[in-house]
Parts: structure tokens; C-alpha cells; sequence
């Protein structure tokens, strides 16, 4: 307050002052938080990735005048969209094309799963061996978009579920923060419903922190979290709760990670039962609504792996079809994907959340043209198809093309770090932005350029 | 205003009366900044009402966020769902609010009076509440309105004659309310740009039922059950074949642990079953399943054929 003991430089330099602000200190640490200046639409990112290599054929780019041989027995049939045509056996998802941006002309040089999912999930070609959960490796869009959108006190930043990424029992690289930092590795949650993919499925990893999204500024949040360790401390494991997979520094982690609408969301049983029937009772089903469930909880990023864990020479329920391609895609894959796809894009948007949620599809690559010698499909990353939904992202469109036989791109070709420029300009975060890693060298977050198609 | 900013306004407009005094003992440029400053204080500025605002809504669980294109967003959606009617005064007092969620919150068309005053507002979120049409009524000078949601609420075609009268709405969320077709189309007739959303009838939802499904495994074939200590030894590992269901019962009084020994001979976890549960587990045939204690100690195997069967372990 003023006061006139003052000489005249002090009252100066105070009545300054009081025509300053003061902005209240939780305040500051949002505005940092919000890491642009780009107004934008989406909110939160639900990543759907299909780990083995979606064939581009029998889904989002079928090819009916290409030869027999090629095009395959499948048919396709017309969307909503005139003059957009999908994989006969996608036929809720044609219903959805509206909705729906589909770039079909993707590409990139990795034929193998590692390098094809690190370049998709991350952005950046492989160089070198890369391992699993090394501090060199490049973030993941997932852990990414978390270091810019920071949700409140007590909520994780990014999930990802309902398991790791594995080729023949070697655990994936590129699904972790790399340089970016342990704190923004996404959190690894399971599933707790639905039928799981036939095949290998590796829910035995536990990658959840302690240290993650705490900000200790308030004692009685401090408190809170103690009480719970002390309860906690005191469970068995038994088998009958949702984390029954966990040991108890898990649990602990889980509990306190967990704030009360995170939790709640997790609680699958408290959705409505048609709700749920909608998605299907698969777990690719109830992951999605997970997703859904988790975004409207204010988690901004969510990473949901739809497919079985481990490609274990491909005879379980991912996508990496070398051998019966065509009886898998019918039978086992593409209805639990359609299914599943279908209800998370009707349920964001009857809740009025699809602007502000942004859907991506990744996967590895696309197939090989020619069917093999066991009714398969190889790798081919010379081109494939990958899609968007929502977050004020134009719908009822393709983007780009491959060409006649789906062999290579056609027109406007594009790269997985192009798909990520894209991601983060709806997102609100300048593509060109330099963060630092541990040892303060500067890195540009990502070497594409945004589509036009936001 | 609070009693604080009271008293500092009357000690701000107390110095304004001296300044006349003061002047005389100062050089030029002194002068110019000291009115200045006077100036600037006895202003009450308009940005000093909103640490008090921000402080208020960080009271009630909301939270605030600045808007690079400028005005707030601020949601109570996530922990503010305790905010009532009383409360919105409260809130609305950060004046240029943009975008306002108060999904799950306590507030009805009661609370929604308040809302009069945010003339800049472009989105707001009123799903799952109480508000009815009447509180529709309220919201006819929010002329800026772009999306308004309302799904889960009772509002009723009556609602949409209010609404008709917001020219810059474009997205009407009313999934789970009591309005019909006739007076959603009458509403896109007012304002043919509206795009409304009625989202899906749940009532042509038809939930499995699940006990069904359970009976019909009484059919099944049975798969051998291998004990440990028994003559008859399982394959060493497992070998590709086709997909099959297998539903695995514990009939012991001990939960078990469920192990697949995979195509290396190697065992990999799968789940635990309970004492008297079942499980329905995916596999292929030619599978090898190994049955533990929780002590680990190996109980008993069994091997799949090409049927889907039930693995029936049996009591000890």
C-alpha cells in the first residue's frame, strides 16, 4: 500500500507496482504449460494403431482394377462419401466416411516391424540398432503430444494400453519418451474387459512409475496420496480386482497416478451396458471405449493397441497376415475393427467430442501387391494407407493416392513425419518447435509438414 | 467487491485529493509519472476483478485456462461437479469467458440467469445436468453461442424455440433428451446452418445375454486332464494349428495360475483362476496349458485339439 514516509523514487517504483498484476501462481503454471500460440480444435488424441502392418488393400484402399492376383478376393463397397469406396468388410466404418480423413499414400523405406513402428509411432527414421526403453531413442508421438499438454494435478498425461508392443519376444522401441524424459513415458494400463486377441499377448510388463504427473505443490494433495499408500500397503493380491496383474509397488503406482476421475473412468463396469454392447465384447471394443472414457477424464493423449501383443511369427490376431491373409482379415480382424472403430467415432460425436478429440490411425506399413505362396500378404512400405477422425480434421475425403496396382503412391506422397506435423498442428503445437533433452542439445520435435486437411 | 478492494479504492481515491499538494515539490518528468500513476491506480482496472475470479473458480475445483486467441476457457467438467446455482456468480465474474463447461455440475436453468452476462461465450457444455427448457430461455442474448451441448438433459422441443433464436449456433448436442424429429426440423428451418446431433436410440441396443452363452458350454467335449505325477506326459511345447476356445474351470479350492508353454517349450503367463471360476480363454490347437499352484508347483496339463472344449481341473 501507498505510504507517504516514502521518498519519491520507493513510491514510485510501489505505485508501479500496484498498477501491475500478480497472477496467481496456478495460473502461471497453466499459461506454461499451453506450449503454442496456435488456436486449434482438439483437445485431447486417441492413437489407434493396428501393430503388424494394416494391409492397405482389404481396408481403407481397395483396388478393384488391379489384376486378380493382386486385387484379391475381397469386393469393396461405397461409403456415405461419394466416389470413397473401403473393403467390403468394412462396412460400419463406410457408414462413418463423413467422419473420416484417409491418406492413402503414405510411405516410407522400412520393411522390418521394428523400424516400420518406430518411424510411424515416432516420426523419425530408426538409425542404427535401437533397443527398447533407451533414453536415446526419439519420444513417441504419444509421449510428445504430453510434454505440451499438461492436464490437472493427480491425472496422467498419456496412457497407452492394454500392452507393449513385441516381434517374437523382444519388446518394441518407440513406444517410450526416449530423450524427451521418464516423466512423459505414457502410462501402461490393462484393459480390464473384453476378449482378448487370440495369439500372444504380454500383459506381464510393468512400466508404471511413481514419479509421474505429481506436482507436490499442495500439502493436503500430499496427505491424500500417503493415506492411500497406507491402504494400499495393505491389499493382497487376489485376483479379483482390476489389478490383479500388478505387484504391490504397481498397485501403489496405480493408486496414486490414479486421481478420482481417472479412476472412475477405468471402472468399465459403470458404463452403460448398450453402451458397451456397441463396442462389442472384444477387447479391442472395450479398449476404445477405455479411450473415450479416459479423454472425457481429462487424459489428453491415449494410445490404444489393437491387436494381439506379440507378432509370434504371425499366427495370432495381429495384423502381420504372411500366411491365410484373406480368412484372418474376414473372420477375426477387420469385423472386431469395424466394430470397435465404428462406436468409439458414433459415441464421440453424439457426446458432441469428436471436434475436440482427434483420432489417428497408425500402423506399421501396408502389404505386399502380389499374394504369396500361403494366401499371404508380406511387408510393404512403399505404400499404405493411415487415417484421421475428428479434432477438426475435414472429413468425407482422401488426401493423396497410391497408384493403379497399390504398389507405390500415386500422387501427393507423404511420410509418417508428415502424418505427426499434421497431429501436432490440430493439436496446437508448431511442428517447428525446439525442445532440449537431458543434456540441453536442441532437437526439432518433427521433420514433416502438416497436411492440408485441418 | 470484497471489503480489501474496497478499502484500497478509498485510500486510491484519499491520495487523488492530495496530489495537488504534492505537485509543487516535484520536477517535470516526476510529475507526469506520479499523475500517471495515480491515474492508473484510482482506475479500478478491470484486470484487477480477475485474480479474485481465478482464485474463486480454483475454490470450486474449476479450472481456468487463457485462450492464445485471446478470453478464458474454464471447465468445472473434471473435479468441479460439487458447483451449484449459488455458485455462478461467482464464476461468471472473469468476465470474458469463451469457452464454459459445466457437464455433471449441480447447476440448473436456475444457475443459467447468471450466464446473461458472458456475451463473448462460444461454447458451452451442459450435458448431464438438470437445466430444462426453462434455462434455454436464459441463454437467447448469448448471441456469439457457436455449440451448445445438451445431451443427457430434459430439455424438450419447447427448449428448441428458445434456441432458434441463437443465429450463430452451428453444433446442437441433444442425444438423451426429450425432444422429437418435428421440433428439431422445425428448429433447422429457422436456422438451416445448424448441424444437431440426436445420436443413436439405445433402446435398439440389444444386449447378449452372457448367462445364455454360459449354458451352452455344458455341451462342449472335454479335454483330458494330464496330472503331473500321472503316466501320460504332454508334447514339450506347443505347435501352430487353428483358433479354438478353451473354457478352463477350476474346480479345486485354491485359486491356480494358467501358463501356455509356447511354441519354444517356454512358459508364459496367462492368468490366475479362482477357486470355483471360470475362464474363457482364446487358443489354437495343439496348445499346450500348464496348471500351477500359486506356489508355482506344477499341477497338470492339457492339450488342445481342433475342437473348442472345456478344461475342467479337477479337485485335489
Amino acid at each position: 500500500m501507498i505510504s507517504f514516509q516514502h521518498n519519491r523514487r520507493e513510491f514510485l517504483k510501489s505505485s508501479i507496482g500496484l498498477a501491475g498484476l500478480t497472477l496467481p501462481t496456478f495460473l502461471k503454471a497453466r499459461a506454461e504449460s499451453v506450449g503454442s500460440r496456435i488456436p486449434h480444435k482438439a483437445k485431447s488424441c486417441i492413437i489407434v494403431y493396428t501393430w503388424g502392418g494394416m494391409s492397405h488393400y482389404e481396408s481403407f484402399d481397395p483396388k478393384p482394377e488391379a489384376p486378380a492376383d493382386i486385387r484379391g478376393p475381397f469386393g469393396n463397397i461405397p461409403t456415405k462419401t461419394p466416389g470413397i469406396r473401403f473393403c467390403e468388410y468394412l462396412p460400419k466404418l463406410a457408414h462413418h466416411s463423413e467422419q473420416l480423413a484417409i491418406v492413402r499414400s503414405v510411405h516410407h523405406k522400412h520393411g522390418g516391424h521394428q523400424q516400420g513402428m518406430y518411424i510411424n509411432l515416432t516420426g523419425k527414421d530408426p538409425v542404427g540398432g535401437i533397443k527398447a526403453k533407451s533414453r536415446k531413442n526419439w519420444p513417441s508421438i504419444t509421449s510428445m503430444i504430453s510434454r505440451f499438454h499438461n492436464p490437472t494435478v493427480g491425472t496422467p498425461a498419456a496412457i497407452r494400453m492394454p500392452y507393449s508392443m513385441y516381434d517374437n519376444g523382444t519388446m518394441m522401441a518407440g513406444e517410450g519418451a526416449g530423450w524427451l524424459g521418464s516423466k512423459y513415458d505414457p502410462i501402461l494400463l490393462r484393459t480390464p474387459a473384453g476378449k482378448p486377441y487370440a495369439g500372444v499377448n504380454r500383459y506381464n510388463d510393468r512400466e508404471l512409475k511413481l514419479e509421474r504427473n505429481i506436482e507436490k505443490r499442495r500439502v493436503t494433495d500430499r496427505l491424500g496420496l500417503l493415506d492411500q499408500l497406507d491402504n494400499t500397503l495393505s491389499h493382497t493380491i487376489n485376483g479379483s480386482t482390476p489389478y490383479e496383474r500388478l505387484d504391490h509397488y504397481g498397485q501403489m503406482a496405480a493408486d496414486m497416478l490414479l486421481g478420482s476421475p481417472v479412476r472412475r473412468a477405468y471402472e468399465l463396469e459403470q458404463e452403460d451396458p448398450r453402451i458397451r454392447e456397441m463396442y462389442g465384447d472384444h477387447i479391442g471394443g472395450q479398449t476404445l471405449l477405455l479411450s473415450r472414457r479416459l479423454v472425457e477424464a481429462g487424459v489428453p493423449v491415449v494410445q490404444a493397441l489393437c491387436s494381439a501383443s506379440d507378432l509370434a511369427g504371425g499366427s495370432g490376431d495381429n495384423w502381420d497376415t504372411h500366411r491365410d491373409h484373406f480368412p484372418k482379415m474376414k473372420n477375426r480382424l477387420l469385423p472386431v475393427f469395424d466394430k470397435s472403430v465404428s462406436a468409439l467415432l458414433t459415441d464421440l460425436e453424439m457426446r458432441g467430442m469428436l471436434e475436440e478429440t482427434l483420432v489417428v490411425f497408425l500402423t506399421d506399413f501396408g502389404r505386399t501387391p502380389k499374394v504369396n505362396n500361403n494366401g499371404g500378404r508380406d511387408h510393404h512400405p512403399g505404400v499404405y494407407s493411415l487415417a484421421f477422425a475428428g479434432g477438426g480434421i475435414q472429413g468425407g475425403l482422401t488426401y493423396g493416392s497410391s497408384d493403379r496396382k497399390g504398389v507405390e503412391p500415386g500422387s501427393e506422397a507423404c511420410s509418417p513425419a508428415d502424418i505427426h506435423a499434421t497431429v501436432y498442428n490440430a493439436m496446437g503445437i508448431d511442428h517447428h518447435t525446439e525442445l532440449y533433452d537431458q543434456q540441453g542439445r536442441p532437437f526439432q520435435i518433427c521433420d514433416g509438414e502438416p497436411l492440408p486437411i485441418i | 467487491m470484497s471489503g480489501d478492494l474496497q478499502r484500497a479504492n478509498k485510500k486510491r481515491r484519499a491520495i487523488c485529493l492530495r496530489v495537488p499538494i504534492m505537485v509543487g515539490t516535484f520536477n517535470v518528468m516526476e510529475k507526469l509519472y506520479y499523475i500517471f500513476a495515480i491515474v492508473l491506480i484510482n482506475s479500478v482496472h478491470p484486470l484487477q476483478a480477475q485474480p479474485e475470479a481465478l482464485r474463486d473458480i480454483e475454490r470450486l475445483n474449476g479450472i481456468a485456462l487463457k485462450l492464445p486467441e485471446g478470453g478464458w476457457e474454464v471447465g468445472f467438467q473434471l473435479r468441479g461437479q460439487k458447483l451449484n446455482d449459488g455458485d455462478m456468480e461467482a464464476v461468471v465474474r472473469l468476465g470474458n469467458i469463451v469457452n464454459l463447461n459445466l457437464r455433471d455440475t449441480q447447476v440448473t436453468s436456475a444457475g443459467l440467469v447468471h450466464l446473461k452476462k458472458l456475451s463473448m461465450l462460444r461454447r458451452l457444455h451442459l450435458e448431464r445436468t438438470k437445466v430444462d427448457d426453462v434455462g434455454m430461455g436464459h441463454l437467447t442474448d448469448l448471441q456469439n453461442l457457436e455449440y451448445l451441448n445438451l445431451y443427457g438433459t430434459k430439455v424438450s422441443d419447447e427448449a428448441l424455440e428458445h434456441l432458434g433464436q441463437l443465429h450463430r449456433l452451428r453444433k446442437l448436442y441433444l442425444w438423451q433428451t426429450l425432444v422429437t424429429n418435428k421440433g428439431v426440423n422445425k428448429l433447422k428451418k429457422v436456422n438451416p446452418k445448424l448441424d444437431v446431433s440426436l445420436g443413436i436410440d439405445l433402446s435398439t441396443v440389444v444386449v447378449t445375454n452372457q448367462k445364455e452363452a454360459k449354458k451352452k458350454t455344458d455341451d462342449l467335449p472335454q479335454l483330458e486332464w494330464l496330472p503331473e505325477e500321472g503316466a501320460k506326459r504332454p508334447p514339450d511345447r506347443s505347435y501352430t494349428g487353428s483358433f479354438i476356445m478353451v473354457y478352463f474351470e477350476n474346480n479345486r479350492s485354491k485359486p491356480v495360475k494358467l501358463y501356455w508353454i509356447n511354441y519354444n517349450g517356454e512358459q508364459t503367463y496367462y492368468a490366475n483362476i479362482d477357486a470355483g471360476q471360470r475362464r474363457e480363454q482364446t487358443s489354437y490347437s495343439r496348445a499346450v496349458w500348464l496348471v500351477t499352484d500359486l506356489q508355482e508347483k506344477r499341477l497338470g496339463y492339457f492339450v488342445t485339439d481342433q475342437n473348442t472344449s472345456r478344461a475342467k481341473i479337477p479337485l485335489e
